[in-house]
This record gives structure tokens, sequence and C-alpha cells, in this order.
């Protein structure tokens, strides 16, 4: 939950309340080091004065100059999902809808912002209840479209984890690393300074190998997610979280209580039954230069062209990505990695050693390219191809699988998953204890079926992603300890603040601390 | 006692044809068991005229001042609002409400509505 003063507080759970929208938008995504921050009682409302972001350092979208775009909104919504499984990357975005009667929003017509209405501008949004304003998106936007009959200009807009999605990594291998330093590194790499991001640590082994190099940002985090069972999003105020899988379980505190007095609606439904996972860790581990590639077939380099030869990196386990590579020269003089060419496709022929030659190599991790020119009048085939490197293989393969016996008797093996055992295969699932960790979290949150709803509610703009509330069900009589997994958001014109929260009931547990839990009681040794 | 439009006296709606009142833009919410939450976002004035039978020469007084499409100073010293003055800056609506015929009379009814902006 955002922290907000206690006289927001009251005035959120109020019967009557004043609220107002912020949208505040970077046109020109200049940076202005004078703009102060928002203070209530000295700001002026409409002056040029941002929101800040929560915590004391400036984060990464508190840098722009914002235009106050306030007065032209009519509305805005903003969405925060997880999936069905307990982790992933999650991108919120947003949709507002602006006034465009005078034309302020149509391209190339205002003197100030028509040369800007353009994609990827930095976006806030906030909501204020009697004048205290939080914010509840930072984010980049989508090209705005503007219609002439309506009169409204309409901007999807996206978190940061959406802008990383855009962005590769040229950064070098990590050997030996924690997931939690990778993603920071991955974050610094992307302009994110220390404030923009609260990474907790990982709750594996160091990932032994992990090429990034050419590969997209949000992918990465994606994978390493999966791995650690982890969650990371982009916050209210834009600063991008990293959850490790034992975050939810030791922050379940009920943030708010709603009951048929504050909720307006409730759908019903459970979550997904899941009695029977498989986790397979098969890290990559650097392994000792040898040869790692060797040509199956000969390729014909035609006269007076080139010819590009890709070698794919595999064994019985599957791709792997090389460290280094020697590059290949003829064979003539070649001491490891060589090739070798000759007039006959099935090398009976002379062998040819001038008029063909390695112009250019690429390594792409798991690929390499090698690229030959043929400079003669004839047809020249290259018969033999061996290359050595240092590579990163998969050196032992854990697969732990976790089931639940009552929840099979009951339901059958994994009803949700049309009967198929669950399978997450995982190179950046570094051990054995990882694997069954994640196997058995699965299985224990999901092996019984439990209560998930959607409920319109009295609008409580301060509850984030992750906060637990307590759900008093009357028709029923249950109390629900529930965990918010989606968030969405509307502001209008109309005094509207309407807010529909998904929630899913967890099933908390207590992990073993040693000097704390007692051998044979109730807790569960830390997965 | 004064109507003015931009500081310029008009004439004077009929007795029962002037309607100040203020919009309210809230949503009410209702819960579940009947409970109530409202949510405010802002109140603008609004003023409602309506005059039965205007000469052509007030017809095109008001014309000039309400048809422009700008908006405008409403201001009235003689409501029965708090402090006795409903002034606000407006975005007026007019229109003449019955038709003429010419050679007989062109007196029309007519009416604007003026929103706070």
């Amino acid at each position: 939950m955002q922290t907000v003063s206690s006289a927001f507080t009251t005035a959120t759970a109020a019967a009557y309340k004043r609220i107002g929208a912020s949208v505040l938008i970077a046109w020109q995504k200049t940076t202005n080091a004078s703009v102060q921050f928002f203070t209530i009682g000295q700001s002026k409302i409409g002056g040029a004065d941002v929101l800040k972001g929560a915590g004391g350092s400036v984060t990464f979208s508190d840098k722009y100059q914002y235009t106050n775009e306030t007065a032209n909104v009519e509305s805005y919504t903003i969405s925060r999902k997880m999936s069905n499984l307990p982790w992933g990357v999650i991108m919120g975005t947003a949709n507002i809808t602006l006034l465009n009667a005078n034309n302020r929003f149509t391209p190339k017509y205002d003197a100030t912002i028509g040369n800007y209405i353009l994609p990827d501008r930095p976006i806030r949004l906030g909501v204020g209840i009697n004048d205290e304003y939080i914010n509840l998106f930072t984010g980049y936007s989508e090209m705005p479209k503007s219609s002439i009959s309506s009169r409204k200009t309409t901007i999807v807009a996206w978190d940061a984890l959406k802008f990383l999605s855009n962005k590769k990594s040229s950064l070098q291998a990590f050997v030996n690393t924690s997931a939690d330093q990778i993603i920071i590194a991955l974050l610094q790499e992307q302009g994110f300074g220390v404030g923009q991001y609260n990474i907790e640590p990982s709750t594996q082994n160091k990932i032994g190998y992990l090429p990034v190099q050419d590969l997209i940002v949000t992918d990465i985090f994606k994978q390493i997610c999966e791995a650690e069972g982890a969650l990371m999003f982009c916050d209210e105020n834009g600063v991008i979280n990293f959850w490790n899988r034992i975050h939810l379980n030791n922050n379940s505190t009920s943030k708010w209580t709603f009951n048929y007095s504050n909720m307006t609606n409730v759908d019903w439904d459970n979550t997904p039954i899941v009695n029977d996972a498989i986790v397979v860790a098969k890290p990559f581990k650097i392994a000792a230069f040898n040869k790692v590639w060797e040509n199956g077939q000969s390729y014909a380099v035609q006269p007076n062209s080139s010819l590009d030869v890709f070698a794919d990196f595999r064994d019985d386990i599957g791709s792997f990505p090389l460290i280094s590579i020697v590059t290949p020269v003829n064979i003539t003089t070649a001491v490891t990695s060589s090739w070798q060419a000759n007039q006959n496709q099935d090398g009976t022929g002379a062998e040819v050693n001038s008029g063909i030659a390695l112009t250019s190599t690429y390594l792409f991790g798991e690929r390499y390219r090698m690229t030959f020119a043929n400079t003669t009048n004839a047809v020249i085939y290259l018969t033999k191809i061996q290359l050595y490197g240092t590579p990163a293989k998969v050196q032992v393969v854990d697969s732990k699988e976790q089931t639940d016996a009552t929840s099979i008797a009951n339901y059958g093996i994994n009803p949700d998953n049309n009967g198929q055992i669950v399978t997450i295969d995982n190179n950046l699932v570094q051990d054995a204890a990882t694997a069954n960790a994640l196997a058995y979290i699965y299985v224990k949150l999901f092996s019984t079926p439990l209560q998930r709803l959607k409920a319109t509610v009295f609008g409580v703009p301060q509850l984030q992603l992750g906060d637990f509330v307590t759900v008093n069900e009357e028709t029923t009589g249950q109390t629900l300890a529930m965990v918010v997994v989606g968030n969405d958001i509307e502001v209008t014109q109309n005094g509207k603040l309407a807010q529909t929260l998904s929630l899913e009931q967890r099933s908390t547990y207590q992990y073993f601390t040693i000097g704390v839990s007692r051998i044979g009681g109730s807790d569960y040794l830390a997965p | 006692m004064a109507l003015t439009i931009n500081a310029t006296a008009i004439k004077l709606p009929d007795a029962d044809g002037l309607v100040e009142d203020y919009v309210n833009y809230e949503t009410t919410l209702v819960a579940i068991n009947g409970g109530k939450q409202r949510t405010r976002a802002g109140q603008k004035k609004r003023a409602q005229l309506k005059w039965t039978r205007l000469s052509i020469a007030d017809y095109q007084a008001l014309l000039a001042l309400l048809n422009t499409g700008a908006a405008v100073a409403y201001a009235n010293d003689f409501t029965n609002k708090p402090g006795g003055t409903f002034n606000f800056t407006g975005l007026p609506t007019f229109n003449a409400s019955t038709p003429y015929s010419v050679g007989t009379s062109k007196l029309v009814d007519a009416n604007c509505v003026i929103e706070e902006i």
C-alpha cells in the first residue's frame, strides 16, 4: 500500500470526498532540475511542480519537465494484473482520454507542443482525495490518436517495464552472479540509478553463466522471475520492484477490510488446481576449452560469391552458448579451429588454399556465423570446418516433482491443465533445492481450489498489487485473507473513482526459522 | 439590480424564466448492502434564461452577446444565492425557440443556458 497521510486514509473511507485527477505529460522530454515537487498548500495546481515519487530519491521519471494537462482530461483508466502464475513480469497500462475541441493535441497545431505529439512521452497520472494527491501510474505513451469528429485524443501508455521491452542489453555475459545483481546491472545499463529500483535478494545460488548481449531486457527479467519464483513490476511512482519468492508470505498483514458496505459487486471464481508440477534445473556452467562444432555436410561457395555458414552449438541436452571461440583458419596453419576447402564436394579432389577466405564472423551466443568469399571462377567446396572454444554447458540436470496426493485423489491430476503435468524448464534454475522449492510453492498454493474474487469497491487508490486485504463475504459468512493480484482504476470528469480488484485467497505458511521454529512443528523449511 | 453579460445589462428574462443553480460533477456508488459513497470532482455554476416575445432589438442584442461561441462573464447582483451575487464566466448556448412570420411579427421566444467553464 502506498504511504499516505492519516487524513487521506480517513477520507478514503468517508461517505463523501472530493476527488481530483492529475495528468502530467512531458511532451518535449526536457528535464528541469529547478522543478520542485508538489507541496500541498504551497504548490499551485497547474504550475510547474510535479508529484514526487515515493521515497527520498528522485525516480527516473521525476527528471522530466511535465506539462499539466489535468484541465483537458475527460477520463483515464489504469490496469495492472498478475498472470495465473505466482511469478512473472507485470506491465501496467493506462488509457487516457483528453478533450481536444481546441485542437491542442492535434499534431503540428499547437505552437508549443504541436511538434511533440509523439510516442514515448513520459506520463504521470495521479488522483487526489480532498486535495491530497498520490501517483497512480508512471510510464510512457504510445502515439496519441485524435479524432476530429469526437474532438477527443486518446493515449495508451505503458510503464517502464514495457519501455525496457524495446531495449537490448550490450553487457558481457554474467558469470557466477546472483540474479538480483544481474537485474541491477541491467537496470543501470538502461539508465536507472539507485533509488529507482527496489530489488530483493535472490533466493537461489548464483547464476553460473548468463549471456545477455543482444537480448531484450524484459525477456531476461521474465526468465529470471520464472527461475526465482519472483515478481517484477513497476510501481505507481515508476520504481521497479523485484519481489523474491518469499516476499508475499512475509508481507501478509491486511491493509484494508472490505465487506458488503464498501463493495458494490463481487464475482466469484476459483484458482486453477495444480497438484503435480515438475521443475527442471539445468544451469549452464563454464566447461573446458574443447571442440564445440564440426560440420556435417560440405558447403558449395559459388564462383565470385560469398556464403554464410552458421554453426549452431548443441549437445544431447540442447543448445548451449559459447563464452569464447577461436576464429577458424585454413587447415594448413590451424592449431585448433580450422576450415578446409576442396575442388570436389566429397573432398576427393585437390585442396584449395587460395581464392577462398573467411572474411567475417559473429558469435551470437548459441550460434556462430562465418562468411566465406570465393574470388575464383570455379565452385569451391568447404568440406571440413571445426570450431574450438569455451562453452557454457548444462552440466547437471535436476528434475524435481512435487505432488499432492489428496488433491489428485479429489480432482485428478491438474484438471485445469488438461490432466497434464505442469513442467517448468529454465536454464536459470541453478540447483535442485530451488527446483524443488518452485515445484513445492506451485503445488502448495494451487493444489486446493481457493477463492478468487473480482470485487468492485469504493475506491482505495493507495492499494497496490501484492497487498493483502481482508474480505468479509457476508453471504457465506467467510472472512478471507486475500492478495491483490489485479488492480483496475478509473477516474472520470464526473467524479467517478471506480476500482475493481482481482483478489486471490492465499494459503500462507510459515517458513522455518532457526531458533524460532520447532522441529516437528507446523513451520516449513524455507524453500 | 442588474443582470449583465460582459458588463452589458441585458433584457431581464421572464418572471419565471431565470434558473440559477449548481451542476455537481459527482458519482454516487451504492454498496451491496445499500450503503453509499459519493465522490465529487467539482461543482460549476449554471444559469438558464428564458424570454417570451422578444422585440427585434432585444433579440439582436442578446444574439450579439450570447451567440459568438466565446465564453461570457455572467453577473447577477439580485440573486437569492449566498452573498447576493451569482457571477461566473461561462459558455452560452443561445436558441430562438419559436418561428416568426415575415410581414406579420418578428417577435420570438428565446432561451439560453450559460455553463461555467
